[in-house]
């Protein structure tokens, strides 16, 4: 097997050679070598860990990634009971082949495509024609956003309850102390950084992270109710 | 007269050789098939040369597909200093609290007890007869004696208790054409698993603070094979190759690993540092005989758990 | 604990605080929960929708039930740009050393004579050739066993 060899690195372009152990002869490839995104930095710290045997930190990455790929698999296949069968399977398989990532795309890309794959597999059991996810490409998987026109499973009782849990999570981000509240909303409505927050609110780092997490702490006090009387299905 | 005849008869059925049976031999695919397929939890007692280990192990089979491997074994040591050995179908990570290390490495011909039967044990027909012996009770369980006798001088005796509901291995001696017992382990109590469950399959030791050494051939370094052995002994192949640089001296060494499928003899082959003196003859540590040899600058030396005959051999037979 | 998971949330921890983070085993369903809360709190304050099975506990579940994997184990030492180098055998061969002590009990004494060959001593043997064999071809207990010496 070939190995790659660092023979000199810079910010901007990466040389590797390609040493052969037979002839020893060489081969430059350059590549552009894009930074990695802190989402990214922290996904591939996770699977490593996961790697290692922490099933703790995979259960971070189902946590932020399940909901995710239950609207992806949702544009292949119409049965919710379906959908979560192919959602659970498809996390399973990523668990069995965690080895196998290396970290050459993003984990929810390589997840992504275990999941597509998982629901091509059952809708052919079925004897069902997979849709036109055939033709999606991986631009289109990193790049998958919630979709808003998704179908979704709406009775009036969760309707009711969907709406008793946007008025409290509203009314109690409105009344938050006015410094929670500018930190809180700075970052969940105009997406900014800790950094940025930090220069725009004149004050550490470390201020902004704790007034998020009390923002969100405060909001979460008053919406456990609601979510353990819904068992956390609706 | 007749009764004679008949007790005669009765007694070549006791310990009849193999050709008396419609493919004997199929108890012995069970055996291998079950110590791979059936998911068990016991305890063993291990002993080779007067030392006797208790151990715990925990074997499952999980139906595979094409993400994950299917066969799970973790192995306690009850006595003694703590270790731990998890394998899966392609690792083998050895946990010591002794050393506070883990090593890992390919997992390549390991065959543990009771998983002592090569995958194809069709290969043993060549160089084995198989005798069926009496019926005992080993952990509370019938067995079936089987006995696996060399048709050569260059192997051991192998003896089975073969569980007579599942076939696996309860029991194992080896031994030589004089009795003499190398080793041998027995199931004190095993119980069947039928729970898909294989949470327990995971370390004790915390892996995250352990230095993790993976042991592996270097794969860098040249495989150019300039020896050959002149003569190979019937049912022995080569089924390893690893060659290792000696750190400091710049030496290549060769291990060659040779199997008749229950016997491993490795050979190895280096270069004899300047101002060392190379070693000739032959010595037994433990039931592991070696046989050493000086050629062409090199120093050969052949180890295993296998008749002094054998290891001569294999060391008598490099040529280059 | 939670403040790191707010943090968590927002792709903003440290290394050495999801380390810490995920050091404390019983709490895993703690920090999936808070993430579970925060991601609420964030889809309405973004106006998305909320419909939402949660499945992580049922997956998780699952994923107790499967086995640790092994084969990342070295990979996981490894971080992107690092580049592994092969390890070298012989210096692992004194931790062997230490690990298993394989089959030193001799039946009569250092040494047999067999036949007219020359007889070796027992010392006259590198121990990496007997760690090297017993670790290749382990068949019994004796690559895991320490013996006597």
């Amino acid at each position: 097997m070939n190995s790659l060899k660092v023979v000199s690195k810079s910010t901007e372009v990466y040389n590797a050679s390609n040493v052969n152990s037979d002839n020893s002869e060489e081969v430059k490839i350059n590549m552009e070598v894009r930074p990695i995104s802190p989402e990214r930095a922290i996904d591939q710290k996770l699977v490593e860990k996961a790697q290692k045997g922490d099933k703790q930190a995979f259960g971070i990455l189902v946590e932020k990634y399940q909901l995710k790929l239950n609207r992806l698999i949702s544009r292949m296949v119409r049965d919710q009971s379906e959908i979560e069968d192919i959602v659970q399977d498809s996390f399973i398989k990523a668990y069995r082949a965690i080895n196998n990532f290396r970290g050459d795309s993003a984990f929810y890309t390589w997840l992504y495509r275990i999941g597509i794959n998982t629901a091509k597999n059952h809708l052919v059991s079925l004897g069902r024609r997979p849709k036109a996810m055939d033709a999606v490409d991986i631009e289109e998987i990193e790049n998958f956003q919630d979709a808003q026109d998704l179908r979704s499973v709406e009775t009036p009782e969760t309707t009711m309850m969907n709406n008793q849990i946007t008025a409290t999570v509203n009314n109690a981000a409105e009344s938050l102390p006015d410094e929670l509240k500018q930190a809180f909303k700075l970052r969940e409505m105009d997406g900014h950084s800790y950094e940025e927050i930090s220069e725009m609110m004149g004050c550490p780092i470390g201020t902004v992270r704790s007034r998020i997490f009390r923002a969100r702490d405060a909001i979460a006090e008053k919406l456990k109710p609601l979510i353990e009387v819904t068992n956390k299905r609706w | 007269m007749t009764v004679k005849i008949i007790i005669s008869f009765l007694l070549l059925l006791i310990l009849k050789p193999v050709s008396a049976l419609d493919n004997p031999w199929e108890i012995i695919n069970k055996a291998a098939e079950a110590s791979k397929k059936l998911s068990y939890k016991g305890i063993f007692h291990s002993q080779h040369s007067g030392d006797i280990k208790s151990i715990e192990i925990t074997h499952a089979f999980h139906g595979s597909d094409e993400y994950g491997s299917d066969e799970y074994t973790r192995i306690n040591m009850l006595d003694g200093d703590f270790g731990e050995v998890l394998a899966d179908a392609k690792n083998v990570v050895v946990y010591h609290s002794h050393k506070n290390d883990v090593i890992m490495q390919k997992r390549k011909n390991q065959h543990l007890f009771p998983a002592i039967f090569p995958v194809n044990p069709q290969i043993l027909k060549d160089n084995y007869e198989l005798s069926f012996g009496n019926k005992e009770r080993v952990a509370g369980r019938n067995s079936q004696i089987v006995v696996l006798r060399p048709l050569d001088k260059y192997r051991n005796f192998y003896h089975f208790w073969l569980d007579e509901e599942t076939s696996i291995p309860l029991k194992m001696i080896v031994s030589d054409g004089d009795n003499n017992i190398f080793e041998q382990s027995s199931f004190t109590n095993i119980a069947f698993l039928h729970s898909s469950n294989l949470s327990w399959f995971k370390p004790s030791i915390d892996n995250k603070k352990q230095d993790i050494i993976e042991k592996k051939s270097d794969k860098s370094v040249s495989h150019n094979k300039f020896w050959k052995l002149k003569n190979t002994l019937p049912g022995f192949k080569e089924v390893d190759q690893i060659s290792q640089r000696i750190p400091g001296l710049n030496i290549l060494s060769h291990q060659l690993v040779y199997s008749d499928g229950l016997a491993y003899v490795s050979l190895f082959i280096r270069p004899v540092a300047k101002d060392k003196r190379p070693k000739v003859g032959e010595v037994r540590i433990g039931s592991t005989n070696i046989s050493a040899r000086y050629y062409n600058g090199y120093q050969i030396m052949s180890v295993g758990s296998v008749p002094f005959s054998t290891v001569k051999h294999f060391s008598e037979s490099v040529e280059f | 604990m939670n403040e790191k998971t707010s943090s968590l949330f927002d792709n903003e921890i440290q290394s050495n605080e999801l380390d810490s983070l995920l050091s404390k085993k019983e709490r895993g369903a703690d920090i999936r929960e808070a993430i579970q809360h925060y991601q609420t709190i964030s889809d309405v304050i973004q106006g998305k929708q909320l419909s939402r099975n949660n499945l992580s506990n049922k997956i998780m579940a699952a994923i107790d039930k499967e086995p640790t994997q092994l084969g990342g184990f070295l990979a996981a030492k490894k971080s992107l740009s690092q580049q592994s180098s092969p390890s070298e055998y012989w210096p692992m061969a004194a931790s062997f050393a230490a690990l298993f002590v394989i089959g030193l009990t001799v039946f009569n004494g250092d040494s047999i004579k067999v036949g007219n060959s020359p007889v070796l001593a027992k010392g006259d043997i590198p121990e990496d050739i007997i760690i090297a064999h017993h670790s290749s071809t382990s068949t019994n207990m004796k690559y895991f066993i320490k013996t006597k010496d």
